[in-house]
């Protein structure tokens, strides 16, 4: 028996010995009237706290649901830069429930459903859900996270782009000298595309789905500065697809991004972030006589705030502007993305 | 036979100083005993740190009412009240002990679960990163399009 458990006990008996209410410890009953008042009040704020404790090991809900407009300049990430406006309504809810007093566990649901006023073949909705997420937090300096992840993703007017995969992922905090962090994370999926078969060297259909397999180590370097969270995170992936034509979707890919948030007042905080992403097709080929398979590097430049009216609703504006260069000039690109997001959490 | 009776009122009056005629002596309940520290925890949990200062509130309250027992033990004379005042003062002291157990485990599920200012800025941004991710899985599932 622990000292938590001995406690309670301890305690319940305490409680049930017939002491509280309107009951006169025989202790009390040559002194003032009001020394055994203050302990009867004292016993019962002890039974309410253990009440309150036991209701707070009961499921707790949680929702975010937002509804963003935005305007691309080139939706289709094309050479043609054709800009179309967008709407994304998305869900995020949180079940969780204290399995022990470091262990939680969650439950979370995510969904999101983008159209499109012109680009319908951007249109597009994703449901993931992650039935198991374990959270432990061993004191101050640790917080380890595990689950797994099941999400399907469908184009109504680009079925070759649907897809359903399963990623399970383990990621570590550590906090470092009260304001530094350091964290790894590692996920892995597989990813079934249900309408698309894959090809062979020849460049035939086979009979089996495309599915591809990816690894994903991402480590973050970051401190908490006055009222600012500076962060660099690398990450590194390795994609592997089951589609034999030119190996046309393996690639490594490496990426890094520096970021910073700032509470510019109680209400309003700032986010700003640059981001390089190198990614090297193993194989796949570029127009021209030349044997270098195709790279692509991507750099992106973020500013977004977010301002709380109050505990339950929030305004998000941001701006994003994306630059694609590669080594295979149909390829490049530039999109500027404006977004305003209206949140309500509750 | 008035030194006969002087003598036995002697050896009384020193048997006294070492056995209570109507039960022990609590061996702590002489003793001035500084009120209980507040406990200093960092955590994410509003009821839990009310809970705390709730509980901690009921320590510092029967220690007070203890204080004032062993006041008026200190000054009292009547042998009959100053054996009620240690039964008090004992019946205090094992409240005293239950509610500073509950106190402990309190603050060992506070310290167990604290919350730092890196996880409040982290909590801060990760709507916006599940944002910024939702965009990059957007933007690469259309550049896999491209043949």
């Amino acid at each position: 028996m622990n000292a938590s458990s001995r406690g309670r006990g301890w305690l319940a008996a305490w409680l049930a010995a017939g002491l509280l209410g309107s009951q006169v410890p025989a202790f009390a009953q040559e002194t003032a009237p009001s020394t055994a008042e203050v302990v009867v009040a004292i016993k019962r704020r002890a039974q309410q706290i253990l009440e309150e404790r036991r209701r707070a090991k009961r499921l707790r809900v949680s929702w975010d649901i937002s509804q963003l407009v935005g305007y691309e300049s080139n939706p289709a990430n094309g050479p043609d830069h054709i800009g179309d406006t967008y709407f994304e309504q998305s869900v995020y809810g949180t079940f969780s429930k204290k399995l022990a007093p470091t262990i939680t566990w969650q439950g979370i649901y995510s969904g999101s459903y983008d159209n499109y006023v012109e680009y319908g073949d951007g249109d597009y909705m994703s449901h993931t859900l992650t039935p198991v997420k374990l959270l432990w937090q061993p004191g101050r300096m640790w917080r380890v996270d595990t689950g797994a992840d099941f999400n399907i993703t469908y184009y109504p007017r680009s079925k070759g782009s649907n897809y359903r995969d399963l990623k399970p992922f383990v990621g570590v905090r550590q906090n470092l000298w009260g304001t530094w962090f350091q964290t790894a994370r590692y996920e892995w999926f597989i990813r079934d595309y249900i309408s698309k078969q894959a090809r062979d060297g020849n460049s035939a259909e086979t009979l089996s789905n495309r599915v591809d397999t990816r690894h994903r180590l991402r480590y973050e370097l970051g401190t908490t500065w006055q009222e600012a969270l500076l962060k660099v995170k690398q990450e590194w992936y390795s994609h592997d697809s089951n589609d034999a034509r030119n190996d046309f979707y393996d690639a490594q890919d490496y990426k890094v991004t520096a970021s910073v948030n700032r509470n510019l007042t109680e209400k309003f905080s700032a986010n700003a972030s640059y981001s390089f992403e190198r990614k090297n097709y193993e194989h796949r080929p570029v127009t021209g006589i030349t044997a270098e398979a195709r790279y692509d590097d991507t750099q992106t430049w973020t500013v977004a705030g977010t301002y709380d009216f109050n505990n339950t609703w929030s305004f998000a504006p941001s701006f994003s502007y994306k630059f694609l260069d590669s080594n295979e000039p149909t390829g490049e690109y530039v999109d500027t993305t404006i977004t305003g997001t209206l949140s309500a959490r509750f | 036979m008035k030194k006969s009776l002087l003598r036995l009122e002697a050896a009384l009056l020193l048997s006294s100083l070492f056995f209570c005629p109507l039960g022990g002596l609590p061996a702590h309940a002489e003793e001035e005993e500084l009120p209980p520290q507040e406990p200093v925890v960092a955590t994410e949990d509003e009821v839990l740190k009310e809970q705390i200062a709730q509980v901690h509130q009921g320590l510092l309250e029967i220690h007070q009412a203890m204080a004032k027992r062993r006041r008026t033990l200190m000054a009292e004379t009547n042998e009959v009240r100053k054996a009620n005042l240690y039964a008090e003062i004992d019946g205090l002291r094992k409240e005293y002990n239950l509610l500073q157990d509950l106190l402990f485990e309190l603050v060992d599920e506070a310290t167990a679960t604290e919350w730092t200012k890196i996880d409040e800025a982290l909590k801060r941004v990760r709507r916006f990163e599940r944002y910024q991710e939702r965009a990059y899985q957007k933007e690469e599932n259309l550049r896999e399009r491209q043949q």
